[in-house]
């Protein structure tokens, strides 16, 4: 960059700080988002709420900072009866949209809204059906209260170039805005958030410096999708999580259908395009629901949670190997070694501690929805 | 406590016994009454979180024992719960009340004979008035091609999304229905909000050289009048009826197998440093909901501009108010190739093309138009 350039880029950065007296700073007072679409926890107990109808990113303080070292078992059955009664109405209707544990005080945070009965075709997510507008929070105790938002320290960033609110899905003729903010991890003083963009390419990789200051990046996103036979760009990312590769960083993303990809870290500069490797596919007819890294059976793996291809597990030692790298038509699965385990109907899964993760489970038979911790490791 | 509050509840132990509940339709709210002004007053002033007046005062949603989320306040003499989403109507509640427990939570004395309340409570379905109408109808000209592709139906609320193929009918001059006239469709096609049906007339009958044109002919024929009707008993997602019919006319013209072309569009260009529309008026009537959604202005740098599209003028005319002024210089308007007229004519492909003698058919691609704002 010659120094002129970088003259001019600063004095932009500038300007756009001075357009924008409100955001960044925290302040306390209410805080109305339109849609509660992504959680994710950042450090000292912040959470992050994406709301992708309002394109904006709140960093909540609601100074749950209490430290809980020792974890129980937490257990609740029939989530969603005890949901349906506090918000009026049948479990038939409750429909949980994300969760989040806060990792210093293992509070659990849910976004509900009254909107299940509103799915009509196999291929809605939650918010292609509902805006989430109730934040609650599960303490270890398995107390559940609402979180309210009218007087809460926070700040905010504006997701710039949102993706428009009348765009809609091709095949699946669904509002594309709900995927402003499609999963959001913070890593390293940084939050990470795909979506998707109006621009051109619109699968997005932003990332934002917190405490937010004004600075901002956003990367459109390309891959090889081996079973579809072809580079997309428009699909957003589902899921992702940031992880060392020989002493690299990198982000492991996963797609609908279900391709897996590693975006190098350093490569996501603002207005970049970058590729990523597809080093595997884990199968068609299938969205990636969730996925953690956590220690199983004295090692390090990564977990995906499919909705029809099961639990995939990744040991992180296969990750150190040579990895494929696919760029032609594959059938079903290829690429890096996984181990498939049987779904017995997670929806989500977080980190509760070194040694648990807490599942959000819909039991196939009864129906139910559980929210329980399941040892990894032992304790 | 003040004195005179003691001698009040000296004098007056029974006072207590006066608490009582009752639903209140018109604010949707439930309504505990009775309360002693003291412990009133403290709620007013300590605010306890929702999640302990709950242990005192609660609401239950059916069987529920896990209380309703809401808001309580203190309004006069009543201390008022407003349930964080509306009661569902037709459903039983339950609502509690202990006033003593009230006492203690804002740590003011227990009386020595608590009178718990209880009460049950459902909001009738009320004879539910139809209020669901035909917003509008696409296209909304009173002529149309006698290739018509297209009708879309816009109503004011959710719909259900089955048998609604039944309640749509398309007369001819003599009130005579159409047979079949649009694709039978063993899902109706609605928008994800059902709120927009799309009405597609058979490919089959409009595409010459098919069969189906050949033997019965296209479903409208031209210099026809024909009259679309959907019927008072369609159902919005409720299953509530419609507040009224929905009726209007189209003209019918000769089938239109031309190419809409952007070049020839006319576009009137606002003023730099305004936010004025930007008035797009195309050659032909298009697909209203295409027209709307396909059309995009780019600036000199290539970046969309933000801003509010609608269509006007019939399926004629774009207007487009951009979120921020607008620069001098140079833009371009982009129509994207999927962008059809009412017949399904694209501006570089025909709806019924013929396919080249190599047996392919023409790509539609997208018309990049370029216009200059202000000098």
């Amino acid at each position: 960059m010659t120094s002129m350039r970088r003259f001019v880029s600063a004095a932009l950065a500038t300007a756009a700080l001075a357009a924008l007296p409100a955001e960044g700073k925290p302040t306390a007072g209410p805080v109305k988002p339109k849609s509660l679409s992504k959680l994710a926890f950042g450090p000292d107990g912040i959470l992050f709420v994406g709301d992708s109808i309002g394109a904006r990113i709140y960093a909540l303080d609601l100074g749950d900072r209490t430290p809980v070292t020792t974890v129980k078992p937490l257990e609740i059955a029939d989530l969603e009866g005890k949901l349906g009664g506090m918000l009026g109405i049948d479990a038939r209707d409750v429909l949980i949209h994300d969760m989040a544990v806060n990792p210093i005080s293992k509070n659990t945070y849910l976004t509900v809204s009254r909107g299940r009965r509103a799915f009509f075709m196999q291929w809605q997510l939650p918010n292609d059906v509902a805006s989430a507008s109730v934040l609650l929070r599960v303490a270890p105790s398995g107390e559940i209260e609402e979180v309210r938002l009218e007087n809460v320290k926070h700040s905010y960033v504006d997701v710039s170039n949102p993706v428009s609110e009348t765009a809609e899905v091709d095949w699946k003729k669904t509002k594309q805005r709900v995927d402003v903010i499609s999963d959001m991890v913070f890593s390293d003083g940084r939050l990470y958030v795909a979506g998707l963009s109006n621009e051109e390419f619109s699968s997005t990789m932003r990332v934002y410096p917190f405490p937010f200051d004004g600075r901002a990046s956003a990367s459109s996103l390309e891959v090889y999708h081996g079973s579809h036979g072809k580079y997309e760009t428009d699909s957003p990312v589902r899921v992702f999580r940031p992880l060392k590769i020989q002493g690299k960083q990198y982000l492991l993303a996963s797609y609908l259908c279900t391709p897996l990809a590693l975006f190098p870290i350093d490569e996501l500069k603002d207005k970049k395009h970058v590729k990523g490797t597809t080093i595997g596919e884990l199968g068609s007819g299938n969205y990636p629901l969730d996925m953690v890294a956590f220690r199983w059976k004295g090692k390090d793996a990564i977990m995906v949670v499919n909705s029809t291809r099961g639990i995939l597990l990744i040991h992180a030692e296969d990750l150190e190997k040579p990895l494929p790298a696919i760029t032609t038509h594959i059938e079903d699965t290829a690429g890096v070694p996984f181990q498939r385990l049987r779904n017995r109907g997670i929806l989500q899964v977080e980190n509760y501690g070194e040694k648990n993760l807490l599942l959000l489970v819909r039991d196939p038979l009864s129906g139910l929805v559980s929210l329980s911790t399941l040892a990894t490791e032992p304790a | 406590m003040t004195r005179a509050s003691a001698l009040f509840l000296a004098l007056f132990p029974a006072a207590w016994c006066h608490a009582a509940l009752a639903f209140d339709s018109t604010t949707q709210s439930v309504r505990a009454t009775g309360i002693e002004p003291q412990v009133l007053a403290a709620i007013k002033e300590k605010s306890p979180r929702p999640g302990e007046l709950t242990r005192a005062f609660a609401v239950y949603f059916g069987d529920s024992t896990t209380p309703m989320l809401g808001d309580y306040e203190v309004v006069g003499e009543v201390l008022r719960f407003t349930p964080r989403f509306p009661f569902v109507p037709g459903r039983t509640h339950r609502a509690f009340l202990d006033p003593s427990a009230l006492a203690a939570i804002v740590g003011l004395a227990r009386p020595a004979a608590p009178v718990i309340q209880r009460m049950t409570f459902r909001m009738e379905l009320l004879e539910r008035i139809p209020t669901a109408r035909v917003k509008a109808v696409y296209p909304s000209g009173e002529v149309v091609p006698a290739n018509l592709l297209r009708i879309y139906v816009i109503f004011s609320h959710p719909m259900s999304r089955r048998g609604i193929e039944r309640h749509i009918r398309l007369l001819d001059e003599n009130e005579t229905p159409v047979e079949h006239p649009f694709l039978d469709l063993e899902e109706p096609l609605w928008d994800p909000e059902a709120r927009r049906l799309t009405l597609i007339f058979d490919p089959g009958r409009i595409k010459r050289g098919l069969g189906l044109n050949e033997s019965l002919g296209p479903p409208l024929r031209p210099g026809g009048r024909y009259r679309l009707v959907i019927s008072a008993e369609a159902k919005d997602a409720e299953g509530i009826p419609l507040a009224q019919e929905y009726s209007r006319e189209y003209r019918v013209a000769a089938a239109d197998r031309t190419s809409p072309d952007p070049r020839r569009w006319n576009i009137g260009t606002p003023q730099p440093g305004t936010r004025d529309a930007l008035i797009v008026v195309a050659d032909k009537a298009l697909d209203q909901p295409l027209f709307e959604r396909l059309l995009r202005v780019e600036d000199a740098g290539g970046l969309a501009l933000r801003g509010d599209a609608a269509v006007e003028g019939g399926g004629t005319r774009w207007r487009f108010v951009p979120a921020q002024a607008w620069h001098q210089g140079q833009y371009v308007l982009r129509v994207a190739a999927e962008l059809e007229d009412l017949a399904g004519n694209r501006p570089t492909r025909l709806f019924d093309e013929p396919a080249e003698a190599s047996g392919i058919r023409k790509e539609s691609r997208e018309t990049v138009v370029p216009f200059q704002v202000g000098k």
